[in-house]
């Protein structure tokens, strides 16, 4: 649809070359990520020692621990980038990240819960179960705190009650935990971190994931005829409560996944989107692909310099996302009180 | 078979009736100017003919079928929408704009064919902004931004416009232009419904007017037979200069006392 003439002001990339290079990029620096670490790793060897029976070391490490790690970095950073591209798409909203706006940490507080009552030794699904409806019921307050037709800044209020209100809830978890071991397992949620996960969780995490997914990217024309507002894009034929229940539920799903075995990550949803939107043209449909494509690469570059880099404590991945997102935060802020006044 | 007729339609918000029992029909290669004042009821009707309210009582029907009862994407397709204020959220390049006109066309995992380009470049050049097309909106003024929106609602091809104010807050050049292409694009098939504040665009481009006051149709007809020295007293309570035929200009002239008022007769 870019025509002869492109885009002014559009970094001069055609967007199948950036969807392409991103997909490229995520391929070799998985390759990386599973190949690189304090064990020296013949790759190709290993993957083939994989399916024996009696597995070498070297591929017991490959997929024990590093394979699992590198596949829930793509899947989690993949959900954060698209969820946080879906929600700015239909709140209109460049700074609703799931993070920012509580979902994550509503979704955490699910997990937490079931945690602290114990309820996941019996049936680990209700992990992701708990997440998906924490971050379900915090779109859903966020949506109607802000009502319709919101301002930018209304909803990031809605979303800041939203995240002080789970918080609360989860320093209550903390305060009344009957342990200092709990204590340290609900911090450890809240953190965020994809050490010592095995395909156990990947298996968990994926069919919500996926379905997540599948969900959001349906959403990408009505996502587009929502840059024109509410009553246009009906005028156009899409019908805003299923578009609202699409992103509502595949967010829902494909955070909730994530926070169930990951824990709470944040502002990949925010900076990503941010980053890929001029390489676009700025349309909320054709952003959906390259953020999930570059919430893997982040996730996966971030978990892999922690990996590699960490010697000790290791630093939680939460921790790292927040330490780069946060001063994109401040800067979109500005930009956005600049738009404002 | 008028393109579009409605029977009886009546629109409340809460205890108060907004627009009540207007029934009209709006035939092709029509241009109709809806006027009266402010809060008369034009935007609820023009919302509820593009199915965006939903009528309390009375249908809205396009070729004989009950818009109600149409799939939202046919629908969307039969009849563009220009809302009085259209937003756009994100600065989208001016071609990617009216490109969103196409979107009743194609399916979820569709790309545009040549047929949705052709049209998109049809609107660009309808409204005159081919030059502009590459451009984000944040470097367009108010009255290319308003060009803009209006060739996204003609990108859509619809049979019938509905567009609520499309010349305010554009400069003289830019409302007969847009006037003009609205003529001009009434001229074959398609209708147009417009709202319009400006008297002299409404008698001058329009071939009939529907005059609403109060929720209710006051008058409806030639643009001379509608607005006459008792209907603008009547519903505007002004007093207007016009000109002599053909020149068929309106000037707003004077406020009518309230006292001086005529009693409403009907």
């Amino acid at each position: 649809m870019t025509g002869k003439r492109g885009i002014q002001r559009t970094p001069g990339i055609k967007q199948s070359t950036l969807t392409i290079g991103l997909a490229i990029a995520v391929l070799a620096l998985f390759v990386v990520s599973i190949g690189a670490g304090p064990a020296a790793m013949p790759l190709l060897t290993s993957i083939g020692e994989l399916w024996r029976e009696d597995p070498t070391i070297a591929a017991l490490i490959l997929g024990e621990i590093r394979l699992p790690r590198a596949i829930l970095a793509v899947l989690i950073g993949a959900s954060l980038g698209l969820s946080g591209a879906a929600l700015q798409g239909l709140l209109r909203n460049p700074l609703a990240d799931p993070g920012i706006i509580g979902v994550s940490n509503t979704a955490a507080l699910g997990v937490v819960l079931v945690l602290y009552f114990g309820v996941s030794q019996f049936a680990a699904w209700t992990l992701p179960a708990a997440g998906m409806i924490g971050a379900g019921l915090a779109v859903v307050g966020i949506l109607m705190l802000a009502g319709r037709g919101s301002s930018v800044l209304t909803v990031i209020l809605a979303g800041v009650a939203v995240n002080a209100f789970a918080g609360a809830l989860t320093t209550l978890a903390i305060n009344l935990a009957p342990s200092p071991f709990a204590v340290v397992e609900i911090v450890f949620w809240l953190l965020g971190s994809l050490a010592d996960r095995s395909f156990d969780h990947v298996w968990l995490a994926l069919p919500f994931t996926l379905l997540g997914w599948v969900l959001l990217f349906t959403t990408r024309r009505a996502l587009d005829a929502m840059t024109l507002g509410e009553d246009t894009a009906t005028s156009l034929g899409f019908s805003l409560d299923r578009v609202r229940l699409r992103v509502v539920i595949g967010a829902a799903c494909c955070i909730g996944a994530g926070v169930a075995v990951a824990g709470a990550i944040g502002f990949v949803g925010l900076v990503i989107p941010h980053l890929l939107r001029p390489f676009v043209g700025h349309e909320p449909g054709r952003l959906l692909l390259p953020s999930a494509l570059g919430g893997a690469l982040l996730l996966l570059a971030a978990d892999t310099a922690i990996r590699l880099t960490t010697t000790g404590a290791e630093l939680k991945l939460g921790v790292v996302t927040a330490l780069i997102g946060a001063p994109f935060f401040l800067r979109l802020i500005v930009r956005t009180r600049q738009a404002v006044t | 078979m008028p393109l579009l007729t409605t029977t009886d339609l009546t629109i409340s918000f809460g205890p108060h009736w907004v627009v009540q029992d207007v029934s009209c029909a709006i035939e092709r290669g029509e241009l109709v100017g809806l006027v009266g004042p402010n809060g008369a009821g034009k935007t609820s009707l023009l919302r509820a003919l593009v199915g965006l309210i939903d009528p309390d009582r009375g249908v809205v029907r396009l070729d004989g079928r009950a818009i109600s009862e149409m799939p939202p994407r046919q629908r969307a397709r039969q009849i563009a929408y220009l809302p009085q204020s259209p937003t756009v959220h994100w600065p989208l390049a001016v071609r990617r704009l009216v490109a969103l006109g196409r979107l009743p066309h194609l399916d979820p995992w569709q790309a545009p064919s040549g047929e949705d380009e052709a049209a998109i470049d049809e609107a660009l050049a309808a409204t005159d902004i081919v030059d502009l097309q590459s451009r984000t909106l944040g470097t367009l003024s108010g009255g290319e931004r308003r060009l803009a929106t209006l060739a996204r609602a003609l990108a859509v091809g619809a049979d019938l416009l509905l567009a609520d104010e499309p010349v305010a807050a554009l400069d003289p050049g830019h409302q007969l232009q847009v006037m003009e292409l609205l003529a001009r694009l009434t001229r074959s098939s398609r209708a147009a419904i417009v709202v319009l504040h400006d008297l002299t665009l409404a008698a001058r481009f329009c071939d009939r007017l529907i005059l609403l006051h109060r929720g209710e149709i006051r008058a409806e007809g030639r643009p001379d037979q509608v607005l006459n020295d008792a209907n603008l007293a009547e519903v505007y309570g002004i007093r207007a200069r016009f000109g002599e035929p053909p020149e068929r200009y309106i000037v707003p002239w004077e406020r009518i006392a309230p006292n001086e008022l005529p009693r409403n007769t009907s």
